[in-house]
């Protein structure tokens, strides 16, 4: 086993290799991963590492803990003419000393096939997906407690601090977190909301139903916005909700109708389809964010379907 | 590896718990090139271990308060590490575009360039060329590597026998592979 992953670290495991060791992972519980992932850890050193790399990083690293400043936003857009969004995401920071804020609101939005990471005040970093809204005012985000209003798809990373809870209004859904991270998609339309959390704690508050429950890490609820009924389930795959954040939109029996939505927003686009049946197909896969054409045509392929694209227009037609 | 005097690093740690930001990023420099040579061996993308190592050390310092001073950097670092690492391990053994990797490193003859191909470029080389192959060639190939579909359900899908989705499967992975040696190749030469 070890003589496995060893091969696998340098890259030397022959395809058959390879089935074995995924036979042996997918057995193995995360305990003994970790025993012998530490023990490759204590050797390692990385003399091959090229300095420019880290300092690249270390720049990144200082922009989040605030010592070093960047003020330029970018936001994701569709190339004009080509259908391919390029994605650049930068962190916006705010000054709350800044005099420029004139009222006592602040209000962060995306529109169709934008994306943005912005931080908080308190270090808090949230990465707003298309069509989504984050709003918090001045007063109410603080040491005391940290609440802010939001509606469509978002990945937190929520700074840990014990005396001042962070506080998320959504519809119908109430959430309370220390320090954590998770992916949250709430979006206003929309027959559930869903949270993934990947670290940390957070309570949930159907507010329909004044229900509550305690979400731990792995663990997804998700409300179903006609009855307020939370459920909660468990998943080793749960950064799967996250993907868009690294370029790709991973499905696993999800309805058609959701994945096409997903498709428009991302690549600010509307899409029809001419046979509405095949909207309540299930499907599962992965779709990247960067290449219409390639999602489209694993679209095409799953259902048998045509894609006519007129500049942001597609029509689906069953063949 | 106990190249570090440990009583300088006791002292990085307790100025760094007070928030003296060059230490910090002393301990950075101690670290990072371990930490990103390490990750990047399981995850196999240099954009993941980059992150790794970046949500890795800005929590480090958001949480500087409460690292205790016997805790050894190395161990601490691990532990916030793991779950992300051990994550990215399962996620990439299971991927069919990571075998695909695998066996175009297989038929690589030369010692040499097996290091020298990592698998993010593969990717990007491997879409190029999957956009230039025949439509029956390249539907086959995307519904069994990115939608992880087998045989017969290709087969079911286009309306063909099974023998002749195999031909195809393997007409476009050699012609893949004959493309992305070119592209690589000319990778390799850039690179060098």
């Amino acid at each position: 086993m070890e003589d496995l992953e060893r091969k696998y670290r340098e890259n030397s495991l022959t395809p058959a290799e390879l089935l074995e060791l995924r036979e042996k992972i997918n057995s193995s519980g995360d305990g003994e991963l970790e025993r012998r992932m530490l023990d490759v850890w204590i050797e390692t050193d990385g003399k091959d590492v090229e300095s420019k790399q880290i300092r690249r990083i270390k720049r990144r690293i200082d922009i989040a803990n605030r010592k070093r400043v960047n003020l330029l936003l970018y936001y994701a857009g569709i190339a004009a003419g080509i259908l391919l969004p390029i994605l650049i995401a930068s962190t916006l920071y705010l000054y709350q000393e800044n005099n420029r804020i004139y009222d006592h609101s602040i209000t962060i939005s995306t529109g169709k096939g934008e994306r943005v990471g912005i931080t908080l005040p308190d270090g808090s970093k949230v990465t707003l997906n298309s069509m989504s809204e984050l709003c918090y005012s001045v007063a109410e985000y603080n040491k005391d407690a940290r609440h802010i209003d939001f509606s469509g798809e978002g990945y937190f990373d929520v700074r840990h601090s014990p005396e001042a809870p962070f506080v998320i209004n959504s519809r119908n859904l109430k959430i309370e977190v220390l320090g954590t991270t998770f992916n949250l998609l709430a979006r206003t339309e929309g027959e559930t909301s869903e949270l993934s959390l990947e670290k940390g704690r957070v309570l949930l508050v159907s507010l329909q139903r004044g229900d509550s429950v305690v979400l731990n890490a792995n663990q997804k609820a998700i409300l179903d916005q006609n009855t307020g009924n939370i459920t909660v389930i468990t998943s080793n795959t749960i950064d799967m909700a996250s993907g868009w954040t690294r370029g790709e939109l991973i499905y696993r029996n999800t309805k058609l109708s959701e994945v096409i939505r997903d498709i428009e927003d991302n690549y600010n686009i509307s899409i029809k389809i001419n046979d509405e049946e095949c909207l309540e197909n299930t499907f599962t896969g992965t779709l990247s964010t960067h290449d219409l054409n390639e999602a489209l045509e694993i679209i095409e392929l799953s259902y048998n379907l045509k894609a006519r694209i007129d500049h942001k227009n597609v029509l689906l037609v069953r063949q | 590896m106990k190249r570090h005097n440990d009583i300088e690093e006791q002292r990085l740690i307790e100025r760094f718990k007070l928030g003296d930001y060059k230490a910090f990023t002393l301990i950075y420099n101690r670290y990072a090139k371990s930490l990103f040579s390490y990750s990047l061996q399981y995850t196999k993308r240099v954009e993941d271990a980059e992150e790794i190592v970046q949500d890795v050390f800005v929590r480090l310092w958001r949480q500087r308060e409460r690292v205790r001073q016997e805790d050894t950097l190395r161990s601490l670092l691990f532990i916030m590490a793991k779950n992300m690492l051990i994550n990215a391990y399962r996620i990439r053994v299971n991927q069919p575009s990571y075998e695909d990797y695998l066996n175009y490193v297989d038929k690589l003859t030369t010692e040499d360039t097996r290091n020298r191909v990592d698998y993010s470029d593969f990717l990007k080389s491997f879409h190029k060329v999957l956009r230039t192959l025949p439509p029956t060639q390249r539907k086959a190939i995307m519904l069994s590597r990115i939608q992880q579909l087998s045989i017969k359900e290709i087969a079911e899908h286009l309306s063909l026998s099974e023998q002749t989705i195999k031909n195809q499967l393997s007409l476009g992975l050699k012609k893949l592979r004959t493309e992305l040696d070119k592209l690589i190749w000319g990778i390799i030469l850039f690179l060098n």
